[in-house]
């Protein structure tokens, strides 16, 4: 984009520059200094121990010029830490999810399993069918007869 | 603190140094030098001289407390002024979504500044109009500007910052400075065209 291309209107500008004497009332400005110095000594006081050691800590890592360094390493330990952490839950509990229900509730009072319907695989060959087939068919003749 | 060369020509180098050290006073300077025009470009944004106070408190506050990690790469000011656009931002994002703002509870702000009624008055394009009327007019116009083309048309043509220091302030190119004020100027006027002169 050139610069020519998008210029400002210059009686815009001109309209706008107005606004520069907008100003708060007098003395505002002494009266901000005063309440922004107690603010921040009542700050000091409120701070608590644990967030002035994380302000301080932040410093420290800035102070030594690598902090994406120092946090990448750290954000590596704690992704080591956890994945320990879990590897050792897995071992302790076996392959079995540890079910906080089944835990906690006694036995009699816990809801039947689902009985598991395995379905019937047809295994007979097609001679055999056809045998049966045909035994069928002579069986029902002879009741028939009979 | 790194140096670079904006941070050889920075007036405020030095405060910033004894402040870092912990010499209060030499933040309270800082304070005193920047409060303006950080009120300025606050005022000029939310139009509200009560959420400008509170947002100065924090923009000074953690100015104080990050000033350890400032590393001296870009003046002073201008890291100050880009805390105060962050702030300001985020205020306003949060304002948003609480309320949809009237634009009648914008702050009519300080009417009675004598060489504000006496420009206006002595200004050919609005000589007819009453000053609260201009007053109104302008910062209702400014707040239907998206929050990036306001930030923009405040460091531009109120504040009167560069090109260059407004996109280093905004991170952004300044290109994209350009493009977002022509955007905004062609809104306004559209909206005050009655104002301008012919």
């Amino acid at each position: 984009m050139s610069k020519g291309e998008h210029e400002p209107d210059p009686r815009i500008s001109a309209l706008l520059k107005l606004k520069n004497y907008e100003s708060p009332s007098d003395g505002y400005f002494e009266q901000f200094s005063r309440e922004l110095r107690e603010h921040q000594r009542s700050d000091a006081l409120k701070g608590s121990s644990f967030s002035l050691f994380l302000e301080r800590f932040l410093a420290w890592l800035d102070l030594l010029g690598k902090p994406r360094l120092a946090y990448g390493a750290a954000a590596a330990y704690a992704v080591l830490a956890i994945v320990l952490v879990i590897g050792l839950r897995q071992q302790q509990g076996g392959d079995v999810k540890r079910n906080p229900f089944m835990e906690s509730t006694p036995v009699s009072a816990r809801p039947a399993q689902p009985k598991q319907v395995v379905p019937v695989m047809e295994t007979l060959s097609q001679a055999e069918r056809e045998r049966l087939a045909a035994e069928k068919k002579a069986s029902a003749a002879a009741t028939k007869e009979n | 603190m790194v140096a670079s060369p904006s941070a050889k020509v920075d007036p405020d180098a030095e405060l910033v140094e004894k402040a870092r050290e912990g010499d209060t006073c030499a933040f309270d300077e800082l304070v005193n030098r920047h409060s303006r025009r950080i009120y300025g470009l606050i005022y000029n944004m939310t139009s509200n001289h009560e959420d400008t106070n509170d947002l100065m408190q924090d923009v000074f506050t953690r100015a104080f407390r990050s000033l350890k990690r400032f590393q001296g790469r870009s003046k002073f000011s201008t890291w100050l002024y880009s805390v105060a656009v962050n702030l300001t931002l985020n205020f306003l994002k949060k304002r948003r979504r609480r309320e949809t703002m009237s634009l009648d509870d914008v702050d009519n702000g300080i009417v009675n500044n004598e060489v504000f009624i006496d420009l206006s008055n002595r200004a050919n394009p609005v000589q007819q109009a009453g000053i609260h009327e201009i007053q109104k007019r302008l910062n209702k116009a400014l707040q239907t500007l998206s929050e990036d083309h306001r930030v923009v048309v405040t460091m531009f043509d109120i504040q009167q910052l560069p090109h260059a220091e407004i996109s280093r302030i905004l991170g952004v190119s300044e290109g994209t400075v350009r493009s977002r004020l022509f955007y905004a100027h062609r809104h306004l006027q559209s909206l005050l065209g009655d104002l301008l002169a012919t």
